[in-house]
Parts: structure tokens; sequence; C-alpha cells
């Protein structure tokens, strides 16, 4: 499936070619990501491992366009961020980028539906009030959440708190929903139904690609890409894909056992 | 926009002590600005009352020269004024409705076994035209009166007062001043402090020919009034005197004038150099407070943004422009200062009457210093954010999202 041979087939929402990212701190010079050459396709499902220097958070930050490559090309959807200013960028980040972190990163003090609103403040041309809020309460359904609407983020639970930020992600309708260990604050359990809504995300089209260093949980996904030392060693598509429901089901009949025992 | 103000204010109100802790420097400055700027205008309103009180397109003749080489010299020159002057202004000016000399002199003055000093002035019959003053009853007394020094005499609403007690009325009474029994004609109405703050209605009012040929012996005098037909002719009228009096006094050219003529104008010129003076001066420190308060609201507004770096990552991680944090920043620190002004000038308009009621300071609050105020405080919020601002608007947004 490449465009090559199928021209009608959709541009990448990501092409690397030979990234590189060099960090100076102080007088050495760190080689974050040394040459990667990654293609993701929309819908894809990907999951970025390896261990803490592995690379994989600078892949993140460029994926998001937050970051700009050392040398060699990024396009994003076809666009290649190293010609876009910083406005631009944020503008990219607003309309077709959804970012998910390990804190949530929820803003204190403002409600689950300010919070999912927050990226609409910054759409050009700007969203009503009125359209900003019917979006918003459509994204909190959309991860279970509509009646948790006027809480602030210390009402919620850790799983709520980052239902929350997928919605906030998912209000702009973006083309890639991007992950930074989405699962690193929480329980099992609370995980696996958080891999469960981008489970049914993608299974919409959505393109989902996720930072995590736990196996288990990238094996929701659909191909994982493993890095060492700034380098892709490893792209795969997994086998024995875990399905979340599958997974809660096998949990829920494991709790009864064990009630019943 | 409102929607920023909604999110600013929000903001503020999270930390309401600081917030208010933070407008209190702009509060004081204002405060300060109003007050001060208060007191200037409410001295220079008394002054202008008081010298409009004087009369109406009045200017005044003064023997001596107070400008001349600086020394404040004028009231303590012999007067050089004379009876023949006042004649020929009155022949030789146009454009004047009322004219009249004042002699005066301070005597003893007795009711029955009552005596005290009063400030005798000695006028013509203009007099009372000249400085638009009316009379509570009875007549103002004649020309004839005048020319033959007769002793009838009119009496100020403080000296009747004294005299004779509250709301008598003294018309037909006998008085003796300097033992010379005047008879009282005409009771004038109050009429309030005059430009030095003196009580103007502590006076009795006598022809001027009885002054200087019963009552002091003086040959000249002090001062003229001259009463001017309309605002227009004032400059006008004020030239002729000039001309005139330097023609009779033999004044060369290139001489200085050993008289004055002064407008009610340059009167009030005079007395408001000092109240500008201050008011500049109050400025001055009100402006200091205000630089002050400025520095607060940057100093809290850079603790800000360091406390919501976080924050600030999140919003550029989902697509805030450099620009839409600049805003939000700086919208909260002019709300800071914008309410802190405004609070201000609530103050400003509590403290002023409190200042007039204990400290007896005249103080009037212009709408013009009201709206500068406001804009002042608005100005240092921009002033004073844009820094803190753009340090916001500046940060990375990987290092913000990272920042614990």
């Amino acid at each position: 499936m490449r465009n090559l041979t199928y021209p009608n087939v959709a541009i990448p929402i990501v092409q690397l070619e030979e990234f590189r990212k060099t960090y100076v701190s102080g007088e050495v010079e760190v080689h974050a990501v040394r040459g990667v050459t990654l293609t993701i396709q929309p819908g894809e499902f990907v999951a970025i491992m390896g261990a803490s220097g592995s690379g994989k958070s600078t892949m993140m930050n460029t994926l998001g366009c937050l970051d700009r490559p050392t040398s060699g090309r990024f396009l994003f959807d076809g666009v290649n961020i190293d010609e876009l200013s910083r406005d631009e960028l944020a503008d990219l980040r607003n309309r077709k980028i959804g970012f998910v972190f390990q804190g949530f990163n929820l803003l204190a003090r403002t409600t689950a539906l300010e919070n999912v609103e927050l990226p609409m403040l910054y759409c050009r041309p700007g969203v009503s009030g009125r359209g900003q809020r019917e979006r918003g309460e459509k994204a909190l359904a959309l991860v279970g959440l509509a009646d948790r609407a006027d809480h602030t983020p210390s009402r919620l639970s850790g799983g709520q708190q980052q239902r929350v930020a997928i919605a906030r992600a998912l209000v702009n309708e973006p083309k890639l929903l991007l992950a930074d260990e989405p699962t690193g604050n929480l329980d099992s359990r609370t995980s696996i139904e958080i891999m469960g809504i981008f489970q049914d995300l993608n299974d919409q089209g959505m393109t989902v690609v996720m930072v995590t260093h736990e196996l288990d949980i990238a094996r929701y996904c659909r191909r994982v890409v493993v890095m060492r030392d700034g380098l892709v060693r490893n792209d795969d598509a997994v086998k024995d894909r875990f399905l979340a429901t599958e997974e809660l089901a096998k949990l829920h009949a494991e709790q009864k056992a064990v009630q019943l025992a | 926009m409102l929607a920023i103000f909604k999110i600013a204010f929000r903001a503020l109100r999270r930390n309401i002590l600081r917030s208010f802790l933070t407008m209190l420097g702009i509060i004081v400055g204002i405060a300060a600005v109003i007050v001060g700027v208060s007191m200037g205008t409410g001295a220079k309103a008394e002054v202008d009352k008081r010298i409009a009180s004087m009369g109406q397109n009045l200017l005044t003749v003064i023997s001596g020269n107070m400008t001349r080489g600086g020394v404040r010299g004028g009231f303590g020159m012999a007067p050089n004024l004379t009876p023949a002057d006042y004649e020929a202004i009155r022949k030789e000016t146009f454009g004047v409705t009322a004219v009249s000399p004042e002699a005066r002199t301070s005597v003893q003055v007795a009711v029955g076994n009552q005596n005290s000093f009063v400030q005798v002035s000695g006028v013509s019959a203009e007099y009372l035209t000249a400085r638009s003053w009316p009379l509570r009853s009875g007549d103002n007394f004649s020309e004839t009166d005048v020319r033959n020094a007769n002793k009838v005499c009119l009496i100020g609403s403080t000296t009747a007062k004294t005299i004779f007690g509250e709301n008598i009325d003294p018309v037909g009474q006998i008085i003796r001043i300097k033992n010379a029994p005047f008879t009282i004609v005409g009771w004038l109405i109050a009429k309030g402090s005059g430009s030095f703050g003196q009580d103007q209605d502590d006076v009795i009012l006598v022809p001027y020919t009885s002054v200087m040929k019963r009552l002091s012996g003086d040959t000249k005098f002090r001062s003229f009034f001259v009463q001017a037909e309309s605002p227009d002719s004032i400059a006008d009228v004020q030239r002729q005197l000039t001309e005139l009096l330097r023609q009779r006094h033999q004044i060369t050219e290139g001489k200085d004038d050993d008289f004055m003529v002064r407008t009610q104008q340059e009167t009030s010129d005079f007395f408001n150099a000092n109240n500008r003076i201050m008011t500049i001066l109050i400025g001055f420190f009100a402006g200091i407070s205000l630089v002050v308060g400025g520095i607060g609201i940057m100093n809290i507004m850079l603790v800000s943004v360091t406390e919501r770096t976080r924050e600030i990552g999140i919003r550029l991680a989902v697509g805030a422009r450099g620009r839409d944090v600049l805003r939000q920043f700086l919208t909260e620190a002019v709300l800071l200062s914008v309410v802190g002004g405004a609070l201000g000038i609530g103050t400003g308009y509590w403290l002023a009457p409190l200042l007039t009621k204990f400290a007896g300071f005249p103080t009037l609050i212009s709408n013009a210093s009201v709206v500068v105020a406001f804009a002042v405080s608005a100005i240092i919020g921009i002033v004073f954010g844009f820094f803190p601002a753009l340090k916001a608007a500046r940060l990375d947004p990987i290092e913000a999202l990272r920042y614990e």
C-alpha cells in the first residue's frame, strides 16, 4: 500500500526521512535521534517503545510538531514542518494533532467541559461560545463522561481525568492522536479501559500514535516501533493483539472467581 | 474578547488576596493622584471664587511696582496715586463703567460705650458698582456726599454684627469714627473672604474725601478700582490706564512703572502659581507610587508566569500562538491595574471630602483627573505587564510541559 502504486491512497500522516535530533547541553552534544526513517499511514495504531534515553520522547515531541528536526525531513500530512513558522506550527497542532499526556495535564480548578473546550479557544477562525459548548459536550459524551462536564479535575479519578484529556484531544477532530505514556499513571484495569477507547477510535479511522514502555500496553496497538539509542531497532505488526473488550471481560471473570473462592 | 477577560478574571480570583495586595500599590497611587489633583483644583477654584467676589471685569491699580527688581516692595511703598489721577481716569478713559479710589485707614469706631478698631475704606460712590456689591438695606452715599466729605458710611455685615448684633438693621444709627459722628446709610450684604483670605465684610465704607479730610489726613491713594464695561474691553482699559498714569507720573520711555494695573486674571494667575507648584509636586510623588505599584504588578505577574509554566505549556501544545499567551497575561495585568485604578478613584472620592472636612483643604475632583487616572492605570498595566507576558509567550512548549 504505497502512494506510488496506489496514487488515490491518502498521503501519509507522518513521513520521517533520516530524522536526526541533536541537543546541546552545556558543551556536550547529545544525539537523541540519529537517523530515523518512518512512515505512518492514516488509520494506523502505532506504539513507539523504548527505554528512557532511547529517543522516543524526542520522537514524540517531533511528531507532535512541538519541535523541529536538526536534520532530515519531517512531513506531517504532506507538509514540511521545517518550513513552518512558530505560529503556523501552533495552528497545525491546533487543527491536526490531539495530545494525551501521562500526567493528564488538565487545567486545575477548571471544569471538565472547559478543559475540553480549551483547544477551540485558539481555533482560527474562532468557534462561537455555543459551538464550543456543543462540541465539548459531544467529545465528553464520546469518552463516556457526559455527566461529569461540570466537575473539576480534583473531583475526577485518574481514569476520568485521562478521558477528559482524550476528549480535549479529540474536540478539534485531529488527524493524529498522540499519546505520551497515556496509561503511566493509571492502574491496570483503568489502563485497559483507556486502551479500549483508543481502539474504538482507531476502529473508526483515527490514527493513533502512542509512546509507552509497557509491552502489554503496546499489544493493544497494531504496530510496534522499538527504539534504542536513537535508532529504530524493530518495526513490526503486533501479533496476538489484545482487545480491550476481551481483556476487560477476562478481568471481570477473574474477579468473580476470586470472590466465589 | 469577553472570554479573555473572563479567563483573566478567574485567574486573578484564584489568588484573591495576592491580587488585592498587588492592586494596593495602584490603589494608593491613583488615590494619591486623585486627592492631590483635587487639592490643586480645589485651591484654584477657591482662589477664582475669591477673585470673582472682588467684582466683575475689575482692574486694580496699585501704587508701587511689586515686580520691580524682583522685590515685593509694593505694599510697603508710600502711596503715589493722587486724587488728580483719579479724576483723570474718570474723564479720560473709555469703556469704563465705574471708578473708585480706595483710601484705607484703621481707626477706632465707637457706638455707645462699645468701641473697636475697624478697617475704614474711603471710596467713591461708584465703588459698589465696581465691586458688584449690593446693599442689604439702605442706600449708597451720593456724589454730593463725596464732594462735601459728608459724615455718612456703609457698614459691612461682619462689622454690623459685631457692633449691633446679628440681623439687626443698623441703617440710621450713628457711629463715632475717630470721635466724629457718622450716619450709617447702607448695610452691605456679606461677600465672604477676599483674595488674601481676609474678611471683606469687616469694613466700613465712607466717602474717600471724608477719610482724607477727617480721619487719616492722607493725600494719596494706595489703589484704584476700575470696572471695564465688558470682558473684551479689559485689555484695552488696562492699556489706557497704564498710558495715562505713565504720562501723569512723567515716567520716561524705558523706565519702569511706579504702579501696577492688574486684571482679575493676572491676580488669579499670581495666586495660582503656588497652587500649580503644589499640584505638580503632589503629582510627582503620586507618580512615583504609581511606578512602584506597577513594579509590584510586574513582580507578581512574573511569579504567576513561573507558577503557571505548565498551563502555558498545555495551551501552547493545543495550539495557542505566542500572541494568545501574551494577550492572556497582558489582560491579567491590565485587569489588575484597571481594577486597582477604579478602586483608587473610589478611594480618592472618599478621601478628598475627608481632607476638606478635617484638614480644611479645599478639594475639587475634576472629571478630567478621573479619566486621566483611569487611563494611566490601564497604561501601567500594559507597560508593566508586557515583560512578564512576553516571557510567557516565548516559553518553549516542550520545556513548559516538562516543568514541575
